[in-house]
């Protein structure tokens, strides 16, 4: 006899919940073939029978949620018996409400139709939910039965899918707890509009360097509600590593063409431009891409900003200070190598007032004129990341199989894991990429 | 355009046809020489004559038996019932032949006939004779049913049901014969069917009716917006069938919310057509389950305290509105 009972899918996992039984009880299944399907609180996935047999008695209901290494099903050889294990002790259930008992008329022994057994009817299985169909429909969790089931209205559900919001996290006015449209609304800061016109930031991240950006998108405030799986990492991560969890992501970039064009616009401007104004432009623009990247963590939710204002780390006798040049993404280099050097002097004064200093989304730290090939920085809060550049420096690399020098500089960015996932992450160092290594994307 | 009493549009529309065409003609129980129980026909006997005015016999079902006989070979034949509730009596030869001759003869022979009267309630006429038949005859193929709400749709339907070539079921309404609106003069001036209307710009509730109740909601949707800020769109659907029911969607994917109001029974109505229809095409949109307002299911009163009890009112609308807009 083998069993079937519910793994522990990573560490973290206690218990995981049955969305829904393929077999029933009686079945003959083969090994390997799917029986059920489970959620955990990353992913969901088929549990498949393990040997060839009957499928015995289903220990737990669709919805029913079951401890790591609760039995959920036996597959009996034939001959066996059910029950060695009936129920395991490991296995806490929620109880469902009792389905109501079927009237007389109903049951299939007794009652018989002219046409044949009522009972057939009833043994009929509606169509299996088809499971080739995009993950996207299954965005907002609508447990098929239980308690937890959270009642809503068609529009309210649209609405979610939309904005992302995750339904058990939201109240409903409605009546009998029903979730309508404007709790969606109001959960999600009044924005009741498709997202689906960003475009560009869900490009896939491998095209960003070859094909065109185009415009840089328009940015609007939201507010993202914390999705069950958004608390977990938070929760986790900062349990592992303090208030703010960091990773890092290291890149390095061809800046050969962008010295070349600082120097021509230093010529032509006759003024000081330095390789950070150029970063600024370009992590501005390419924050315009990812609005996830240009966001704060809350404790209810990540907002994503609908301005772009980037700081400047900037190094004074006190301390440390971060000027902040404001929609910095609606500057051209110049005027932001001008406002650059006002704030630092500034800042070096002591003159800088709460809005020159405040309210930035983004930071940058550039430690190159030190000549610091690469470091990190650590994360200025509320921001959820920060750029560490490094000093541009001619290098030996690989072009075409031959070894060339090309100027190359190292960018690391910090993240915050609550708000910025790996992937996403990187799908913005290289959407910078694109800018800092084609810098005539920056004017145009 | 002048104002005219939706009797009189109703009047007019069969007169201007009668001028127009030689094969019109009118039958039915006291139209002639007493010029109608509710006085849609004054007048007619003296201009046409009772070749093509005819006062019949108590007898609904010959007369419309006869006047399947006359469409079937070329006239157009007018029957007045003195109200929707005596159709009944003739239910087979309107729904078993005017409803199915084309169908029978292969296309080769139309039943271009009227079947027109006064049905539903609020003039006191008691059980039998205060009944809604919309969703009765409109369960039928081969038959159309047209319920107009206001003195220029009266007029304009009827002469397209005149002008037509299939048997129509004309559902007027007791209650509205007095209402005055402005009707324009064209005497080529018709109201196609199949297309619904926008009664009234809203925003925050979809109201579908026809007839009577379409001037109730318009009365409501006034008064919510005056006195609570609601803006409900009123859409009449003036013909049960062919039903039009794109304007309706249209206004559900704006207001995501509906309201229904007939003035018939709630059970098997035209509103359960209409949510059904709503819910089956505007699922993903709605935001409340789509509100019925019906008359009680109960045989009319006679009495007139209990007549308005078992009718629609104001408040009922009122009620459902807020209802689906969780405001209650």
């Amino acid at each position: 006899m083998a069993e079937i009972i519910m793994p522990k899918m990573g560490d973290a996992m206690s218990e995981g919940k049955v969305v829904r039984w393929y077999k029933k009880a009686g079945d003959a299944v083969k090994k390997g073939e799917p029986v059920l399907e489970i959620e955990t609180d990353k992913v969901n996935l088929d549990l498949e029978a393990e040997a060839d047999g009957t499928l015995g008695d289903l220990a737990a209901k669709e919805g029913e949620v079951v401890q790591v290494g609760g039995l959920l099903a036996e597959i009996l050889a034939p001959g066996e018996k059910g029950g060695a294990r009936a129920t395991s002790p490991a296995s806490e259930k929620k109880e469902e409400p009792k389905k109501e008992e079927r009237r007389a008329t109903d049951r299939k022994d007794g009652v018989r139709h002219s046409t044949g057994e009522y009972g057939e009817t009833f043994e009929m299985k509606g169509p299996r939910t088809d499971r080739t169909q995009s993950s996207k429909d299954n965005v907002v969790a609508m447990p098929k039965s239980g308690s937890d089931r959270r009642r809503s209205s068609p529009l309210a559900r649209n609405l979610a899918r939309e904005l992302g919001v995750d339904l058990q996290s939201v109240e409903g006015s409605g009546p009998g707890g029903r979730i309508v449209a404007a709790d969606i609304k109001g959960f999600s800061g009044g924005r009741a509009t498709s997202p689906a016109g960003r475009g560009v930031s869900t490009r896939p991240a491998g095209e960003a360097a070859r094909a065109p950006l185009g415009r840089a998108p328009e940015l609007e405030a939201r507010e993202i509600p914390l999705s069950a799986m958004r608390r977990t990492i938070a929760k986790r991560l900062a349990e592992s590593t303090g208030p703010i969890p960091h990773f890092y992501l290291t890149v390095d970039y061809d800046v050969t063409n962008l010295l070349s064009m600082r120097q021509q616009l230093m010529d032509i401007e006759g003024a000081k431009i330095s390789v950070n104004d150029f970063i600024v432009r370009a992590a501005a623009l390419a924050l315009r891409h990812h609005p996830n990247v240009n966001a704060s963590w809350g404790a209810e939710a990540i907002s994503q900003h609908g301005d772009v204002h980037i700081g400047i780390a900037v190094a004074t006798p006190e301390g440390l200070i971060t000027p902040v040049i404001r929609n910095a993404d609606e500057k051209s280099v110049g005027e932001i190598a001008q406002e650059v050097r006002a704030l630092a002097e500034k800042a070096k004064n002591r003159k800088l007032k709460p809005d020159e200093y405040q309210g930035s989304t983004f930071t940058i730290s550039n430690l190159g004129a030190w000549g610091i090939e690469e470091f990190t920085a650590i994360i200025n809060p509320p921001n959820s990341a920060i750029l560490a550049a490094g000093a541009a420096e001619s290098r030996a690399v690989v072009v075409n199989g031959q070894v060339v020098i090309r100027e190359r500089m190292k960018i690391t960015m910090s993240c915050d894991h609550r708000v910025i996932d790996g992937a996403s992450g990187a799908e913005f160092l290289k959407t910078l990429r694109a800018y800092v290594e084609q810098p005539l994307r920056l004017v145009v | 355009m002048s104002e005219k009493s939706y009797r009189d549009a109703i009047r007019e529309a069969m007169m201007e046809e009668m001028d127009r065409d030689p094969n019109v003609l009118i039958m039915g129980e006291d139209i002639g020489v007493y010029e109608g129980t509710f006085r849609i026909t004054a007048g007619m006997l003296k201009k046409y004559g009772p070749r093509r005015v005819i006062d019949t016999p108590i007898a609904e079902a010959g007369m419309v038996g006869t006047a399947v006989g006359m469409a079937m070979l070329g006239l157009r034949p007018i029957v007045e019932m003195m109200t929707v509730n005596f159709a009944i009596v003739a239910a087979d030869q309107i729904l078993n032949h005017a409803a199915k001759v084309r169908y029978f003869s292969g296309g080769q022979v139309d039943v271009p006939m009227v079947i027109r009267g006064p049905q539903g309630a609020g003039v006191q006429l008691s059980a039998q004779h205060s009944q809604s038949f919309e969703s009765f005859y409109a369960h039928f193929p081969g038959i159309h049913v047209v319920a107009p709400a206001t003195p220029a749709d009266a007029k304009g339907l009827l002469k397209t049901a005149i002008r037509g070539k299939d048997p129509v079921m004309f559902l007027e309404s007791a209650a509205l014969y007095g209402m005055k609106g402005e009707v324009p003069d064209d005497p080529d001036f018709t109201v196609p069917f199949g297309q619904s209307r926008v009664a009234r710009d809203g925003k925050d509730v979809t109201i579908v009716s026809f007839s009577r109740m379409l001037q109730l909601s318009l009365v409501v949707a006034e008064k919510l917006s005056k006195e609570e800020g609601i803006e409900c769109e009123v859409i009449d659907l003036r013909t049960l069938r062919p039903l039009d029911m794109d304007p309706v969607y249209e206004s559900v994917a704006k207001t995501h919310r509906a309201v229904v109001v007939q003035e018939q029974w709630k059970p098997f109505g035209a509103g359960a057509e209409i949510s059904a229809s709503i819910t089956e095409n505007m699922f993903d949109e709605l935001d409340a389950p789509v509100a019925r307002v019906t008359g009680e299911d109960v045989p009319m009163p006679y009495a007139r305290n209990l007549e308005l009890l078992a009718t629609p009112h104001e408040e009922h609308i009122a009620r459902a509105v807020k209802k689906v807009m969780y405001r209650s």
